[in-house]
Order: C-alpha cells, then sequence, then structure tokens
C-alpha cells in the first residue's frame, strides 16, 4: 500500500485542479473580503464598551452597533456567494475524476475485475470521490480563505498590542502541529475504516445477489453471521479511527481553549498596568477565539481531508494499476473472414496450473471448428485468449495473421463476436442492450430484423415500448431469452470471427433448431469457433478438434473423425447419438 | 471561553455531505419494485426511536456528553464576564482565580470531548447495523418469496443497506445535537433575560425569524434533496450494472460508450447536487447571520443601559459568547428537519425490504455482537436421512393447479405434478415455456398466483420455509457463490462432515487437485475464476452436502459435456441406491431416459 502521503497522491489532486485556476483564484478574491470583513467585528465591539466606559453618546453606540450589523452580515452573505461558485468547481473537478477512474476500471483486464465486486467498484469510482471532490472544492479554498483571516488577526492585534498577537500567533502555531501531527497518525485508520466497509457492502452485495440460492438451501442464517461479522469489524475500525482522528480535533481545542484563556490573562495583566482599555481586552479575546473558528473549518476541512486523502491514495492505486492487455501498434486487420492460429499457447490464469498446454490450433478463414471436451478442459479459455480478455503466459495468439497483441484491442474486438453461456444484460432499454449503450450503430428497423432473426420476434411485438421497453437486468427475461439476445448483438455486429460458446446451452432443442437458421446466417463467410458439449450443435462444423486436460488429442476434418471409429469425436458421437436416437 | 462553539466538531456530516448517497429510483425498480400499497414514507421518528431504546444506554451516555459540551460555554459567559467586571475601574479582588477557573472549564470541556466522540462512534455504528440485520434476516430467512421486496438490481438493494441505514443513524445523531442545543439555546435566552430582558428578546428574535424561514425552505429542499438521490442512484446503479457485465461490455468494445453513458447520467447529477447543496449552504450561513443579528440587536438595545450603568462592561462580555450559543439552535433545527424528512423515505424503503413492508420488523431490537464479534457458528447437523421423522421424510410431493402471474399474463397457467419418493421427474419444454418459474414457484421462491403444494399429502403454506432443507435443496439455473473459499461457499453454514462425499458426488475431485488451494480456494465475486461447468458443480454440491429427501435441480447439465454429466447422474444414483427423489428440468436426451416421468411445459400449461 503507498503511504497516503506519497507525492503520487497530490500530484493527481494537483492535475485535476490545474485547469481550475482562474476559477479558484476568483474565489480566492471574493474569499478574501469575505473573510476580512469579519474582523471589523471585535474591534467595534470593543470600541462600543470604550465608548461606554467614556461615556460617550447614545447615537454614537448606536451607530457602533449598526455598523457591526452591516459588516459582519455582508460577510455572511459573500460567503454564501463562495459557496455557489466552489460547489460548482467540485462537481466538475469530481466528475471528471471519476469519468477518468471509471474508464480507467473499464480498461483494466478481467483478471482484476475477478477480485473486484461491481460493489466495490461503486465505492471506488463514486464513495471515494466524494470525499475527494468535497475537500478539493470547499477545502482547499478554505485553507487559503482562513490563513488570511489569520494573518488578518495577527496584524490588527498587533496593532492594539504586539504581546498580545505573538500570544495568538503561537497559539495557533501550537494548535496547528496537534493536527497536523494526529492527523498523519490517524490516515491509515480511516483508509482501514473505508476498506472494512467496503468489504461489508460487497458482501452484503453478492449476498442479495445470491438470496434464492441461500434461502433455497436454508443459509440465511449464515448470510446474516457474516454481516455480524463484518459489522464488528467495522465497530473496532471505526472507534480506532475515532481515537486518532477525533482525537486531534479534541487536542487541538484544548490548545484553542488554553491559549484563549492565556490571551485573556495577558489582557487582564495589561490593563490593570493601564496599558489596554478593557474594550480593547475584550476584543484581544475575541480575536483569539476569531482564529479558532477558521483553524477549526480547517480541522473539519482536514477530518474531511483525511478521508479525501485516503480516497485519493485509494484512487491513485486504481490509476496506477495497469492492464497488462494494452493496445498494440495497431497493425490493420484485413477486410473478410479472419483465419484464427493458436500457436505453442500455454496459460493458466496465472495460478501456475496448465489450463491450456502447448496448444496449437489453425481456423482457416472462413472455416468453422468444433471444439469439445470435458468440463474444464479449457475450451472457454481458447475463445478468451482470441478475444485476448486474457493474454497467454506462453505461445502466440494469431488472428487474420498478427498477432493479437500488435493489434489495438478495441479493433480485434470489433471483428470479433462471442456469445457465452453467461449472458449479461443492462437494466436498460432493449435498444441499448442490443446496441451496448450504441456502440454498435443500427437502425430500429435493423434492430426488429436482428431480433426477429433469433426468435423473438414475437416477444418484441408483445412489449408495450418495443425496442424502448426498459429490461430489468437478468430479472425480466428467462436465461434461454437472455442468451438469444446475446445472438443478436452478435448478429447486429457483424463480426469477422463468430466464437460461440455453450452458446444454447440454455435453449431448449425446439428454440435451438429455429435458431439454427439465424446462426447458418451468422456462420456464413465467417471463420467460426464453436464450443459445445451438445454435438449435435456441431452437425455443420467443417473440423473438429478434441481438447482434453488442455491438450489439444484430435484436431481433423469433422467427417474424417465421425468416420473413424478409433477417434475420441467418434465414440462421443456415438454415445450421444445413441440416447438422442431413444428420446427423440 | 470559545464564544464561537463549533456545532458539531465530531465526524457527524452534515446535510449537504451526502453527495454518495444513492437510492433506489422508483423509475427503475417499478416492475419488480413493491406493490402500489407499500407506504413511500414511513415515520423516521418511530423508527429511530425504537433504535435508540435497542441500546438506551449508548445513546443517553452520548446525549450526556454532548449537553455538558454545549452547555458548559453558559457558564465560561458567566465567568468571562465577572472578571471584566473586575478589570478597571473594577476593584480586581481575585481576578486571577477567576481566570483560573475559566481556563480549567474551558480545556476540561475539550477534554471531555475525546472519550464522548469514540463512545459515540461506536453507536453510531450500532445505530447502522440493528436495521441491516433486521432486514438481512428477513429477507434470507422470513416466509414467502421475496422477489416483490427487493429493488431491480443488488446494487440497488446495496445502497438500501448502505445510504438508507445511515439516514436512520444520521436521524439518531442529528437528535443529539437537537437536544444539547435547545438546552443550551435556552439556557442561554433565560440567563440572559435574567440579566437583560430587551438583550434577550433581541437574541431571541432571529432566533425565531431564521427558525421560520428554515421552515419555509424545508420543503423545497426536501424536494431538491430527492432529484439529486435519484440523480446519484442512476449514476451508481450504472456502475454496479456496466461493472456486473464487464465480460459482455470488453467483448464488444463498448467501453466508449459506456463511458459516454455514464458521463451524462453524472452531469445530470452534477446539476441536481448543485442546488442541493447550495440550498443547505443557506439554511447553515443562516446560523452565522442569526449570531451577528443577534448581538448587533443586542448592542443596539442594550446601549442605553450600559450608558446608566444599569449594565456592565461584563454584560457586554457574557453577550458575545451567548449569541453564539443561542444562535446554535437554527442550524441544528434545519439539519434536524432536514435528516428527519429524508430519513421518511429511507425508513420506508427499510420497510420495503421486509415481509409485509413491516418498518417496525426493520427496526426491531436484536442482538448484534460489535465489541466481541459474533460467537463461532454453530454448523447445521445434517441429519442421516434414515433418522429423520415421518413429515419430514419425502413420500409424495404434490403440485395442484399451480398458476404464477409475474408480469404480464401466466407464466404458469395451472400445473399438476407429483414426485414420488424415488422418482426422477424432468421437466422439458422450449425456452419461456415456464420451467424454472414453476421449479421457483414450487420451492416459494415467486409468488403463487394460485394452486397448492402438498408434502405427503399435506399442504404446504410457505414453501420458502419449508421447502428447504432437509426437505428440499435446490441448484438453481444460474447459481450464485460467494467470495469466500470453496468449501465454505458450498458449505454456506452446514456441518463440513458431508463435504467429501459431497465434492466427489459433484464431480469436482479433479478440479479440486487442479485448484491452488483445493476446497481451500477463495472464488471471486460470483465466482468468476471457476469455469461454468464448476460452478454450476460447485452449486450442486451445496444442495448434495446437504442431503435434501427431494433435489430440485434447474437445468444442472446445461454447463456440463455429457461425459461429466452421465458421471455425475450415474454416481448420484448409484450412491443413493435408488432412494434419490429428484425434480429437474432439462432438455438433454439422457436425462429425460433416465426419467419416471416427463413433464412437457409450453406457455405455462402442461403438454403431457
Amino acid at each position: 500500500m503507498a503511504h497516503p502521503d506519497s507525492p503520487a497522491d497530490v500530484r493527481l489532486l494537483a492535475t485535476y485542479l490545474r485547469p481550475e485556476r482562474r476559477q479558484l483564484l476568483a474565489l480566492l478574491g471574493i474569499l478574501v473580503v469575505a473573510m476580512v470583513l469579519p474582523l471589523a467585528g471585535p474591534v467595534l465591539v470593543g470600541r462600543f464598551v470604550d465608548t461606554a466606559l467614556d461615556g460617550g453618546t447614545s447615537a454614537a453606540l448606536a451607530g457602533l452597533a449598526l455598523a457591526f450589523l452591516l459588516t459582519t452580515l455582508t460577510g455572511d452573505g459573500l460567503q454564501l456567494v463562495v459557496t455557489w461558485l466552489s460547489v460548482r468547481l467540485a462537481w466538475r473537478v469530481g466528475n471528471n475524476l471519476r469519468s477518468d477512474l471509471c474508464a480507467h476500471a473499464l480498461s483494466l483486464d478481467l483478471d482484476w475485475h475477478g477480485d473486484h465486486s461491481p460493489g466495490q467498484l461503486i465505492e471506488r469510482i463514486d464513495g471515494d470521490i466524494d470525499a475527494v471532490t468535497r475537500f478539493s472544492s470547499t477545502a482547499v479554498l478554505q485553507l487559503a480563505g482562513n490563513a488570511i483571516l489569520v494573518v488578518g488577526v495577527l496584524v490588527v492585534s498587533a496593532l492594539i498590542d504586539w504581546r498580545a498577537s505573538a500570544l495568538i500567533a503561537l497559539t495557533v502555531a501550537a494548535a496547528i502541529v496537534v493536527m497536523v501531527h494526529l492527523r498523519r497518525v490517524a490516515v491509515p485508520f480511516y483508509d482501514e475504516e473505508r476498506e472494512v466497509q467496503g468489504r461489508l457492502y460487497g458482501d452484503v452485495e453478492e449476498r442479495l445477489g445470491g438470496l434464492e440460492d441461500l434461502r433455497a438451501n436454508g443459509a440465511g442464517r449464515w448470510a446474516e453471521h457474516r454481516l455480524q461479522q463484518h459489522s464488528a469489524g467495522w465497530w473496532r475500525t471505526a472507534r480506532r479511527a475515532a481515537a486518532r482522528g477525533d482525537g486531534s480535533i479534541s487536542l487541538a481545542g484544548a490548545v484553542f481553549a488554553a491559549g484563549s484563556v492565556a490571551t485573556l490573562a495577558l489582557g487582564v495583566w495589561l490593563s490593570r498596568r493601564g496599558e489596554l482599555s478593557v474594550g480593547s481586552v475584550l476584543t484581544l479575546l475575541r480575536f483569539s477565539q476569531l482564529v479558532s473558528d477558521p483553524l477549526w473549518r480547517v480541522a473539519e476541512q482536514l477530518a474531511e481531508a483525511q478521508k479525501a486523502v485516503a480516497g485519493t491514495s485509494r484512487a491513485a492505486r486504481l490509476l496506477a494499476t495497469s492492464p497488462r492487455i494494452t493496445d498494440g501498434d495497431g497493425a490493420d486487420l484485413p477486410p473478410g473472414p479472419l483465419t484464427v492460429e493458436l500457436r505453442g499457447v500455454t496459460f493458466g490464469y496465472g495460478t501456475g496450473h496448465a489450463v491450456l498446454d502447448d496448444v496449437d490450433l489453425l481456423v482457416p478463414a472462413g472455416t468453422t471448428l468444433g471444439i469439445v471436451g470435458r468440463t474444464g478442459s479449457g475450451k472457454t479459455t481458447i475463445g478468451r485468449l482470441v478475444a485476448r480478455l486474457w493474454d497467454t503466459e506462453d505461445g502466440r495468439v494469431l488472428v487474420g495473421g498478427s498477432d493479437v497483441r500488435t493489434l489495438r484491442v478495441a479493433d480485434l474486438r470489433r471483428r470479433i463476436g462471442i456469445v457465452t453461456q453467461e449472458v449479461e444484460l443492462f437494466r436498460a432499454s432493449l435498444r441499448d442492450n442490443l446496441t451496448i449503450f450504441g456502440t454498435l450503430r443500427a437502425d430500429d428497423d435493423r434492430l426488429r430484423e436482428v431480433v426477429a432473426d433469433v426468435g423473438l420476434g414475437r416477444w418484441l411485438r408483445s412489449l408495450p415500448d418495443g425496442l424502448d421497453e426498459h429490461l430489468d437486468g437478468d430479472g425480466d427475461l428467462s436465461a434461454g431469452e437472455g442468451q438469444l439476445l446475446a445472438f443478436a448483438r452478435v448478429l447486429l455486429a457483424d463480426p469477422a470471427v463468430v466464437i460461440l460458446d455453450e452458446a444454447s446451452s440454455r435453449l431448449d432443442p425446439a428454440t435451438e433448431a429455429r435458431l439454427a437458421v439465424a446462426t447458418d446466417r451468422l456462420l456464413a463467410g465467417r471463420t467460426a469457433i464453436i464450443i459445445a458439449h451438445r454435438l449435435a450443435t456441431l452437425d455443420r462444423v467443417d473440423h473438429i478438434c478434441v481438447i482434453d486436460h488442455g491438450r489439444v488429442v484430435e484436431h481433423r476434418d469433422r467427417a474424417l473423425l465421425a468416420a473413424d471409429p478409433s477417434s475420441r469425436f467418434h465414440g462421443l458421437l456415438a454415445a450421444g447419438r445413441a440416447v438422442d436416437e431413444v428420446t427423440t | 471561553m470559545t464564544s464561537t462553539t463549533p456545532a458539531t466538531p465530531t465526524a457527524t456530516s452534515d446535510a449537504s455531505d451526502t453527495g454518495a448517497r444513492t437510492t433506489g429510483a422508483p423509475t427503475n425498480g417499478a416492475r419488480t419494485a413493491a406493490p402500489a400499497t407499500a407506504p413511500e414514507t414511513a415515520s423516521s421518528f418511530r423508527f429511530a426511536w425504537r433504535i435508540l431504546r435497542a441500546d438506551r444506554q449508548a445513546w443517553l451516555i452520548s446525549v450526556a456528553m454532548w449537553c455538558l459540551f454545549f452547555c458548559l460555554p453558559l457558564a465560561t459567559g458567566l465567568v468571562l464576564r465577572s472578571v471584566l467586571d473586575r478589570l478597571p475601574p473594577g476593584d480586581g479582588s481575585g481576578i486571577w482565580t477567576v481566570v483560573a477557573v475559566l481556563a480549567g472549564l474551558e480545556v476540561g470541556r475539550w477534554l471531555v470531548l475525546l472519550p464522548a466522540i469514540i463512545q459515540w462512534h461506536g453507536a453510531f455504528v450500532f445505530w447502522h447495523t440493528v436495521p441491516r440485520v433486521n432486514v438481512l434476516r428477513s429477507l434470507a430467512q422470513d416466509p414467502g418469496p421475496v422477489t416483490d421486496r427487493l429493488p431491480g438490481s443488488p446494487g440497488e438493494a446495496v445502497s438500501r443497506f448502505r445510504d438508507d441505514a445511515r439516514d436512520i443513524a444520521q436521524v439518531l445523531d442529528v437528535w443529539l445535537d437537537l437536544v444539547a442545543a435547545t438546552l443550551g439555546s435556552l439556557g442561554g435566552l433565560a440567563v440572559l433575560a435574567f440579566i437583560s430582558p430587551p438583550a434577550a428578546v433581541a437574541m431571541a428574535l432571529p432566533v425565531v425569524v431564521v427558525l421560520w424561514i428554515g421552515q419555509v425552505l424545508a420543503s423545497r429542499l426536501r424536494r431538491w434533496r430527492m432529484a439529486e438521490r435519484q440523480a446519484t442512484a442512476g449514476v451508481t446503479g450504472f456502475i454496479g450494472d456496466a461493472f456486473g457485465a464487464i465480460g459482455a461490455v470488453k467483448v464488444a468494445a463498448a467501453e466508449p460508450a459506456v463511458l459516454g453513458r455514464f458521463q451524462e447520467l453524472g452531469r445530470v447529477r452534477a446539476a441536481h447536487a448543485r442546488r442541493d447543496q447550495v440550498g443547505t449552504q443557506v439554511s447553515q450561513v443562516l446560523g452565522g447571520i442569526t449570531a451577528n443579528a443577534g448581538l448587533g440587536l443586542a448592542l443596539l438595545l442594550a446601549a442605553p443601559a450600559l450608558r446608566r450603568g444599569d449594565l456592565s462592561v461584563g454584560d457586554i462580555g457574557l453577550f458575545t459568547t451567548y449569541a453564539t450559543v443561542v444562535a446554535g439552535l437554527p442550524r441544528i433545527t434545519a439539519r434536524w428537519s432536514a435528516w428527519q424528512r429524508q430519513a421518511e423515505v429511507s425508513a420506508a424503503r427499510l420497510g420495503r425490504l421486509i415481509a409485509d413492508h413491516d418498518a417496525d420488523r426493520a427496526s426491531a431490537p436484536v442482538t448484534t455482537h460489535l465489541r466481541h464479534g459474533p460467537p463461532a457458528y454453530v454448523h447445521d447437523v445434517v441429519e442421516p436421512r434414515t433418522r429423520r421423522s415421518a413429515p419430514v421424510r419425502l413420500e409424495r410431493l404434490a403440485v395442484r393447479g399451480l398458476r404464477v402471474h409475474l408480469d404480464e399474463g401466466d407464466q404458469v397457467a395451472g400445473v399438476d405434478l407429483d414426485v414420488r419418493r424415488g422418482q426422477l421427474v424432468v421437466v422439458t419444454g422450449p425456452v419461456g415455456a415456464g420451467k424454472s418459474v414453476l421449479l421457483r414457484a414450487v420451492l416459494g421462491l415467486v409468488p403463487r398466483a394460485g394452486g397448492s403444494i402438498l408434502w405427503n399429502d399435506e399442504e404446504v403454506d410457505d414453501p420458502s420455509t419449508v421447502l428447504v432443507p432437509p426437505r428440499v435443496a435446490y441448484v438453481p439455473q444460474v447459481p450464485r457463490l460467494f467470495s469466500e473459499t470453496l468449501a465454505d461457499t458450498v458449505l454456506l453454514g452446514v456441518d463440513p462432515a458431508g463435504l467429501a462425499r459431497a465434492f466427489t458426488l459433484a464431480c469436482l475431485d479433479d478440479d479440486l487437485d487442479d485448484l491452488p488451494d483445493g476446497r481451500r480456494t477463495m472464488v471471486g465475486p460470483k465466482g468468476v475464476r471457476l469455469s461454468g461447468g464448476q460452478i454450476q458443480r460447485a452449486a450442486a454440491a451445496r444442495a448434495f452436502v446437504r442431503e435434501p429427501e427431494l433435489l430440485v435441480v434447474d437445468d444442472l447439465s446445461s454447463a456440463l459435456d455429457v461425459a461429466t454429466e452421465t458421471r455425475l447422474w450415474d454416481g448420484l444414483f448409484t450412491a443413493a441406491d435408488g432412494d434419490l427423489t429428484v425434480l429437474a428440468v432439462s432438455h438433454r436426451p439422457r436425462v429425460l431416459e433416465r426419467a419416471d416421468v416427463v413433464i412437457r411445459l409450453a406457455d405455462g400449461r402442461r403438454r403431457t
């Protein structure tokens, strides 16, 4: 974990604040006026007292009281203007940072996403940044404005008595030392607290997503136990963080109080020696309290800052996590169908255990390859490597004759369409789901056409809002219907290479047969890899490859393999067909 | 003698600090959200009060500390008055003693604060935890389906746990401030009235005016806050969705489009948030205005009395201190009414997660184990099947005229089926025929619109709590694994004795050898590090380890190859020695061949 005060974090914030320099300066200008005006208050109150003691007229006293009202209320009004401007600034800066974090998280590898739940990302991209923006808008200005106020107090009080001014300065310095020192101590504890909360929410999110699994298997009590554990963890870290973070507030408060009483004592002493008027004693006392006010605000902001720094350092860490899968030089892929080739590919998701072990595979452009093999034999991994969702640990993957690592990732993926067994839908309109928020460009007629092509035409017509129908994530559609929509996406994308990974596993035979027409259209003139354990799906492929324990054990023309009684494929086929004939 | 009392120099963020909150946007969840009868708001006062009562002591300690902190400036004001009155032309007797008392009061006030804050943080966590435990308990254990309780996505549901629980905790916190500030404010006015009635009136007047302005502003602020929260929910919901489907996003190279949508949502939200935050700040600044106006007016009114000698210099010093204390009230009141109303929505939303939308159950007393952590988990022991009593032992499951009506039209329209002990009953049919819905309705996971379910000829009113282990275990079509070890996510609290057998039956033994830490391997969110087939078999192991009377399997084999699937069923039937009862959805010829009864569904009706 990076040290929270590391310059990288500061630089990160500075990067986002730099474009706002002018705004910040303008704000500062208004803030100076808003901060200096209140200085008149204590002076006027002191004058008021001295005037009364000297037997001044009622009119003079009333004038002073009115002047007091005017200056202080104007100062308050200006504060509002500052707020308006700084809030606008905060949202600009914050949304820029959020957007960059979101973009970066989107660019990170699936491997990384495997370790970070969407719930955690909500915290990283949004929760943390909230603290950061509040800091960068409010706190930065408060720091500057209040520094001005403190200097103003010291100058004006020096005009009254230099010793009092020195005493106030000393108090401020001591309080700052206490606050800064303890703040440093507290940051890792705030960090820890937020991490614990992140885990708590991540766990809750998962359990809520799997409620039916929990309920139907009688595991509700277990879920509650986990929540209790996480809550107890939060309780401990929250109290630990409070002891450090709020400890600084409490100690600094004591320092101010001591300084303020000392200033009063000094005033009493000077007054008794006849060197200071009673009004001035009151003025100096108010001044010594006035510096505590801005420093309070700063301290409050420092509490925010502690959270913001923790948030920033997590943001910096997220931004510093680089995706391993990055764009190549961007060699151009030729138009038309593309050859897919694996050369000596070894891969094991970084676990040291090879899921694919020295695999060679060639799918000539425009042909279809069927891959069969036991579950866990590495079939799915081949598709993921071709789309470069992961990079090989050894060996090369070539698409269209180019090593996939030399291509721009988006260029590659635009030419590849995948349908997997896991269908991922968004809570958005049907249109957005089909085009993935407009990534695939198509007019409404084309959208209706592909939906009809995959056999969902009737379903679409039954939707009250048609293409604008809001889909409720995974909840609205059956798993099979979801898979049909995924087919529609690929039809729409018109890719050069199609990978169907158990794409029809959730479909019943009748639906699958209907989809066959669409599949034929999809495969025509394209390179295709079809991963299936239902062998009927592979009737129309050109070649078959049998994978076992990460190795290619057979790879030949389908007809040849099917005809060869010694081949494994033949064996599988015989076993499967025997059953199919009995039941269908 | 800090005349400027920082209202709460603690971590109590004020109402403007809530940009991150997410709420269930009503538009998103409308489809599955609560029925129209569910209230939009619930009494946040009652909700918070019930939580307060769950640990009265914690709250009382906090409130005592807060009152001390808020009211001590009243004492320091009086002491300051006596210092100033002793200055020339006063006689000066004992002035240093009085200064020393002042120092003790002031420094002591801050030292009281630290233990108060630590204690408060613990209580703050407790206030969050009570509704959370209640809601999760109800969702995971109460009778009846949860489909009509949960909002659209888990991301949205988690915001209920996070933000709505926080709103309630904030109410309890702001009550502390309110009690303490009211006490300080009224106490200050009482002292002032004793010293100088005109000054008391002068200071009370701005307070009254500002309280009135706050009242006028409140409804507008509330509207702005609601709009802001909805926009925020849009943003966080979208993050959850986009990253929940990150695979699909990446494969489609849709990152730019997703980012574009995110930015669009962010812009909308920023507009709402700016208005909300500035509005809230207005009510904050009103506090400062109150203090200054109060002091200015008091000076104006006190001038003649000061000239007459009816008021002393010390009294003016006291005014300066009390002006701030008295002015604390409007600011706290504004925060209080904002939070209290905010929390009405939150209380109702938490209540909607509970069966019958009963907000009281969400705030019911629960045992938490915050200080020492919960006691070690006592595993559910799986009773050997031979020793199970007659009501548990399955002879026959009968379903009569089952109807399910979810959106428009019936998903299941009057289905009968029987499963006798030792049978394999397979439900098959085209996509969208209602196969999964049928199973889920039998298990009570979706609401039934009609029909009955009988276990050994005895009617089951609430299958969701009766048809669970040891009677029934369920393998869903799209199983969810959780971020824990493979063993934990399979066991989910069941005694680990049968684990090895369950893994073997699920044909996971070979896979265990290949996993880095075997059964102790951490599986990521939704088990993404496992293959689809492994996830499905882990879910199967989850059901097997419970040794149910009836196994309900939704398309177990969709992610399995023929050989593994055959091995799995063979092993299962061999191990059960003819005493295995299964209700399954499948298209697989192999399974259909083995079935004792095949039920074909189409359009929610039985065809055979």
